[in-house]
Formats: C-alpha cells, structure tokens, sequence
C-alpha cells in the first residue's frame, strides 16, 4: 500500500463522517417549539401550499409528523455520528449549516432602559433606534447579538448572565441610573399585502431588572 | 470496484503552486484576526468567555461538564485572558506564516474550547473557520510567503488535495444551506418572500428596511436567485472536474467547459456575500467566505492573469 492510498483512505474516511454530519437532519426534536408563533406561522402557510393539491391537513396533524420526522432524523444523527462525537467536541469542527433555513415572521427586539433619579425610566438602546442608541456597537456585535438571539425564543441559562452584563454597562457609563431593565420586544412582520404597517409591534417579554448596587 | 479506487486516489494525488492557500491562509487570518480585536476593543473577553464569578455569560465552571480549559486551569479571569491571548498569538503566527501549522493547530484547539465556554456567541462561520484551521494543521502554506520559508526552506510545490477539499468544504457549505431551507418564504408557493423577511429582522438588518415594500418583486428576485446559488453549487465539484479532464471528451463536459460554470456562478456569490455586507449585521462571515473564494481558482490560473496584465 502506497502513501497515496493512504492518504486516499484518509480523506475517504473524513469525507464520509463530515458528509454525513452536514446532511440535512434535525439535530433535535421538540414538540413544544412548535407550538411557538413562528413555528405556527410557518405549519399554516405549509397547510395553504397543501391545499392546492387536495390536501387538507390541520395543522396539529403537521405539527405531529414534523416531530416525529424530526425525531427519526435526530436519532440517526446522533447514533451516527456518536463514534466521533470527542473529535469534533475537541477540535470544535463539525458541519452545521443552516443559514436563515426559516424566516422569522415574529422576530424579537432587544430593550435597555435605565430608571433615573426621577422615577422614570427611558430607553437607552433599542435595535433599530436611532433615539436610544446606547453600547450600540458592542450590542449588535455578532457574538454578543447571538448571547441574546439565542434567548429570544425563551430566557435560557445565558439570559440572566447577560442582563447583569448589560446592567453593568449602564451603571459604569450613566452615573443618573439607578436600576435597568432590559427586555425583548416582540414583532410581527407582515408582507407588502397582509397588513397596512410592515413591524407591527406586539408587547414585551422576559424583562429582567438590576439594580445598582 | 479496482478501477473506482483508482480514480478515487488520482482525484487526492497531485501537486501545484502553494500561491493559492497561502493567499487563503494569510486572508482567512486576517478577517479572523479583525473580529478577535473586536472582542479586545470591546472589553468582552471576561465577558464571553470569563468564569460565572466574573461576569462570564457561558458560566463555564458550572457547566454541566466543565471544559477541559477549566478543568487544567484556575476558573478565573486570567485562564480567559490567557486562552485568548493564546489564539491572538496563534493566528497571527497563521498569518505571517510563523510555524503555520502548529499555529493552525494551537488556534484550532484553543478556539474550540472558547466555543464550547459560550456555544450561543459561536456562529456558523466560526465553525467554518475551525474547519478551514483543522485543514491548514497539515498543509505547509507557511513555507510560501511566510516565515517558515527562510526557516525550513521554501516549497514551489504543495499537495494539492488541500485545495481540492476546501473547494468541497465551501461547496458542502452552500449546497447544504440551500437543500436546509425547507421554510415556505423560500419558494414559490411561499412567494419568494424570505429575504424581505430577513431584512426586517432588527437583530440582523443594519438599517430599517422598512422601504422595501415598496421594492419587494426585488427581494423576491433576490430570494430566488440566492437558492439558485446555494442549490447550483452542486455542480461546482462536476465543473472543475470537467475542467480537470478537458481532453477525455464527451458531450456533457464539453459544454460545462464552454459554459464556463465556476466562472459565472462564483460572481453571484461575491454579489451575494457583498450584499449581505452592505445590508446585515451578521459580522465576518461574508468576509470569511470572501477569504476562501481565491481557492476555487487553480495557482497556474492566477499566475496566468497576473502574467497578462
């Protein structure tokens, strides 16, 4: 055997792992993501493009056969690559691209506001805001807007760490606060034909207070 | 089953000019570089990646399974400052071409202990990033225009199965997203509605998009033409191959060779990857994939066009 059936061998092997750790199985399933507005959303317009070819689903029914499609696919995924779970956990290499695979109609908007002496409290950074643009260079920094992304859906572990941060932000630069609160902002987008306004905001969720110490 | 073997090994065999992946190498680093000097400007390496006590958001020392960076080191702010000082090191090492692939390799398992410390502030594109790394821990790039030329002596001629699977990787990359986005806004019967979507996202648009109704057969073009990209580059591994064996004949590679594929496809992707620039805040990764798009070009054919001019 010669080095260049080695290295064949090699890269043979390499080829097939990472091939099927980028082929396009959920890495999880879950039932209860689901039953979010987005996921919603998405199943009701999958039942309109159904009905066209006299397919009339609920969207219960879709909600079902996703999960357990995406339950049958998780599994395959983590048996199959389970042999080679340390090698990627150690070099942190992998294959995993979805890149805006599903369009979020109900996105969130992160909100910072500081209580003044007074009382009142005032926005101090908003997405998109160009009245309350505070830290706004380290807040949409992509490491940073990912910490809060991934708590958009609901407040993780991170969710709490990541409040203190910002608190800690406000109270350094902004002698005049004396507690924050930083929340999300729920929206709902809508095409050109469904909706006279294109954000529609929709009230806030997972508000967290500090308090200056 | 002989014959496939062979053919399978002739694909890896080969050498050529290492011009491309030390352009690669030097490129890659750098953008990488950029976005480490952000987290230094930004005071965000305790932050990120720093103990609970300190104010780190991954709360890294009371993970479930700690990381092994904390398991050997003490759970405070300099184990942090010290990992990515480290990585600072290594990837300019990387780039200057200074030890290139322990410096590929230090980087590589330094940044995936960072990544598993605070997993949501590790994107796609860093996964990417230590996927090009793993690859340049066994090709010599550095000993062309790089220090570890004077040191170890200079090479005219690398393996050029490097090149080769970086093309697969990007592709892989491309073709994986597409066939992903199963969300009705990418089709017709979603109405092409996607990107318009995305662009109304605050965390992601740079400004307010707000104008684009008035715009939106474009962004439905522009929604189309991004999953004719992703799902074309299916054929990119077929066109160089065509390309490869020019002379063996046959209709079909006959006309991929007169289309010409890679050249055209590739200018939608840097439109692509320019546009989401210009209107998302998603950071390096349309400059990381720019880094990596010299490699779809052979090193004779860069030599060519620079002989010309």
């Amino acid at each position: 055997m010669s080095w260049e059936d080695v290295r064949a061998a090699l890269l043979l092997v390499v080829i097939a792992v990472y091939g099927f750790a980028a082929a396009p199985l959920a890495h999880s399933a879950n039932r209860e993501k689901l039953s979010l507005p987005f996921a919603t959303d998405e199943l009701t317009r999958l039942q309109s493009a159904l009905a066209p070819m006299g397919l009339h689903p609920e969207v219960e029914e879709l909600a079902d056969v996703a999960y357990r499609v995406s339950s049958f696919q998780a599994d395959l995924r983590r048996t199959g690559l389970a042999p080679f779970q340390d090698f990627f956990r150690i070099t942190g290499t992998g294959q995993a691209w979805g890149l805006f695979t599903y369009p979020d109609r109900f996105p969130a908007r992160l909100v910072v506001e500081g209580r003044q002496a007074s009382g009142g409290w005032i926005r101090l950074y908003a997405s998109l805001d160009p009245d309350a643009t505070f830290n706004e260079e380290k807040l949409v920094y992509r490491r940073i807007r990912g910490v809060y992304d991934a708590n958009s859906e609901r407040a993780r572990a991170t969710w709490d760490p990541f409040v203190s941060w910002v608190a800690s932000e406000v109270f350094r630069a902004e002698p005049g606060v004396d507690a924050v609160r930083v929340s999300f902002q729920q929206i709902h987008t809508y095409e050109p034909w469904e909706h006279a306004e294109v954000l529609v905001e929709e009230g806030g969720y997972s508000a967290r207070e500090r308090h200056r110490p | 089953m002989k014959r496939l073997w062979f053919a399978w090994r002739a694909l890896w065999a080969g050498d050529e000019h290492p011009r491309v992946m030390a352009t690669v190498r030097i490129a890659l680093s750098l953008v990488f570089l950029y976005d480490l000097l952000q987290v230094w400007r930004f005071h965000l390496v305790v932050p990120l990646w720093g103990p609970a006590d300190a104010g780190g958001m991954g709360q890294p020392d009371r993970q479930r399974q700690v990381v092994e960076l904390y398991q050997w080191f003490a759970a405070d702010v300099h184990t942090a400052r010290l990992a990515f000082g480290v990585l600072v090191v290594a990837v300019v090492c990387l780039a200057v071409g200074l030890f290139s692939q322990v410096a590929a390799l230090v980087a590589l398992l330094v940044y995936a202990q960072l990544a598993r410390v605070l997993p949501e502030a590790d994107r796609g594109i860093d996964l990417l990033i230590r996927n090009v790394l793993f690859l340049f821990v066994f090709v010599p790039s550095g000993r062309f225009a790089g220090l570890d030329a004077p040191i170890f002596g200079g090479l005219e001629r690398i393996p050029a199965w490097s090149r080769r699977l970086l093309i697969l990787q990007i592709v892989v990359m491309y073709f994986t997203a597409g066939i992903q986005k199963t969300a009705v806004a990418w089709w017709p019967w979603g109405g092409f509605s996607a990107l318009y979507i995305v662009l109304q996202d605050m965390a992601v648009a740079r400004v307010p998009f707000a104008w684009l109704r008035a715009l939106y057969p474009a962004t439905q073009l522009l929604t189309a033409a991004t999953m004719l990209f992703e799902w074309l580059a299916v054929f990119v591994p077929l066109a160089h191959w065509f390309r490869w064996t020019r002379s063996r004949g046959g209709w079909l590679r006959a006309q991929f060779n007169r289309l010409d594929f890679v050249r055209w496809w590739l200018p939608l992707g840097v439109f692509m990857h320019l546009g989401i620039a210009a209107t998302m805040q998603i950071g390096i990764f349309p400059w990381v994939m720019l880094a990596l798009y010299p490699a779809f070009f052979h090193p004779d054919e860069i030599a060519r066009a620079f002989r010309r001019r």
